[in-house]
């Protein structure tokens, strides 16, 4: 969810544990591999099973693995089904009987034709990558000193009343410099000068406009999500009834934003990636001045329409309005205000998005 | 692939296929990139790393007395989705939490006669 690091030494307790008989570890490594090696040569504390995805570590091929600790692959044993390639004969005519493989463990498990084009690729990826990077070690040197610059720079981002604009999720226990308790991954929501979240997905929108992606929403970590914002099985299920969606618009629910902005710095990420990252979000949800002294000139198509979800400024939307952004699919309308006829729409349209603001403006709609 | 037949091993009679060569060439180097020596480990390629969440799953819930099931909190979806095919499971709130867990300690949440049935224990490395 937000890089933190797991103890890898909790698989070794379990196996030496008296209290803990006939257990087995699994250790999902897909996210610690993209940058990071793991060091299986001690096996008496290895974990058993190991999942890992190679597309996270190389970008190409779309394969996984499960590397098997053998001193456990009795396990599969117990295994019900078997695919093509697995078994050595079959009956079924009569009497339903198999005789499965037992010349290793991946013969036995490998069901079907084996992604064997995707195979090639990894490893030509893993030689490729070992020659342009140097291997993980330099790749984890490398995005944790990213990480902990873009740490710094988004937890120093303050609007004009010192309040933070990014909330980040971190661990108490771990820091950007550690590489045993945090990843180079950082979560994260934005809020304004207010308190008030912008939710994630308006986060991933605006910035896709700037040509940057970054993963928003629960990111697939159900109870780590629950944790981070503090909500319980309850209010989900609430909320969930209530319409709420994983990734969609209308993520900000009873002021609570249901998701996060996940940023993770990797083999190929830069320091100028970082810069261009802060300075786009600087540029969207900063806010410098107070609504009422704000004059802004604003051409920036993105930023235009975050000013129109946040506190209101009447001088800078009088000024230059664009309220709707082009990639909401609602077309790109652009106004100055110069005739009464388009001060009383944009009032009126004003009034709509923002009630509470315009009690003293109802004089002038007259 | 330009200059090799490349085929499903399955469907090459060859002795070895250049296929099954390479694919075991590649399973080699997968190993050796986690110092992982191929008396004591072996790798099963899949589609994806749920894929192989999956197929520990297959191995689990094949047991006759079926299994238990904990996992960490950070757990990733597809490590929470195996709790549906196990007889108990249990999500653990918090580092201190597994810790006390694994030292067995008694006022651990998941506790109870477990020995009976296999466990699996799962968690990220990173979250």
């Amino acid at each position: 969810m937000n890089g933190e690091r797991l103890p890898l030494d909790w698989t070794g307790k379990l196996r030496l544990s008296l209290h803990h008989p006939n257990s087995y570890s699994l250790l999902d490594v897909a996210a610690l591999v993209s940058t990071t090696p793991i060091d299986l040569s001690n096996h008496l504390f290895a974990p058993d099973f190991i999942s890992l995805s190679f597309y996270k570590i190389f970008g190409f091929p779309d394969l996984g693995a499960l590397i098997v600790r053998k001193a456990a692959g009795h396990v599969f044993d117990h295994r019900k089904y078997f695919g093509g390639g697995t078994t050595e004969m079959t009956t079924c005519l009569g009497e339903s009987w198999v005789a499965r493989k037992d010349s290793s463990l991946h013969a036995r498990l490998e069901d079907g034709t084996i992604a064997f084009r995707n195979i090639l690729a990894l490893k030509c990826a893993i030689t490729t990558h070992r020659a342009l990077f140097g291997g993980l070690e330099q790749v984890s040197t490398h995005a944790r000193w990213l990480a902990s610059i873009l740490h710094d720079r988004l937890t120093s981002m303050m609007h004009y009343n010192g309040a933070p604009v990014c909330q980040v999720y971190k661990s108490i226990d771990s820091h950007y410099q550690d590489s045993q308790r945090q990843g180079p991954t950082i979560a994260f929501n934005i809020q304004r000068s207010n308190g008030a979240y912008i939710g994630p997905w308006h986060v991933g929108a605006f910035l896709r406009a700037s040509r940057i992606h970054v993963r928003t929403g629960n990111v697939c970590n159900p109870a780590g999500m629950a944790c981070a914002l503090g909500v319980e099985a309850g209010w989900i299920r609430g909320a969930f009834d209530a319409g709420l969606r994983c990734n969609t618009e209308a993520d900000v629910v009873d002021g609570v934003p249901f998701g996060i902005v996940r940023v993770t710095l990797g083999a190929m990420s830069t320091l100028e990636d970082v810069e261009r990252l802060v300075s786009c979000l600087s540029r969207n949800v900063l806010e410098r001045r107070g609504p009422l002294q704000e004059t802004a000139q604003v051409r920036d198509k993105s930023k235009e329409w975050v000013e129109e979800s946040r506190s209101p400024s009447a001088v800078s939307e009088m000024t230059t309005t664009r309220m709707d952004p082009p990639f909401l699919g609602r077309g790109e309308r652009t106004t100055t205000l110069k005739t009464l006829g388009s001060l009383i729409s944009w009032l009126r349209r004003r009034k709509r998005l923002y009630p509470r603001f315009h009690g003293r403006r109802h004089m002038l709609e007259r | 692939m330009q200059s090799t037949l490349l085929a499903n091993p399955h469907s090459d009679s060859s002795n070895p296929s250049v296929t099954a060569v390479m694919v075991e060439q590649t399973r080699l180097a997968v190993l050796k990139m986690f110092n992982a020596d191929p008396v004591h480990f072996d790798v099963v390629f899949t589609a994806n790393a749920t894929g192989a969440i999956k197929l520990v799953t297959e191995g689990f819930s094949g047991y006759a007395e079926g299994f238990n099931y904990c996992y960490h909190r950070n757990s990733h979806t597809s490590l929470v989705g195996v709790r549906e095919l196990a007889n108990r499971s249990h999500c653990f709130a918090s580092n201190e939490e597994t810790e006390d867990w694994l030292a067995g300690a008694n006022e651990s949440a998941f506790k109870g006669p477990l020995a009976e049935r296999p466990l699996l224990f799962a968690y990220p490395a990173q979250s």
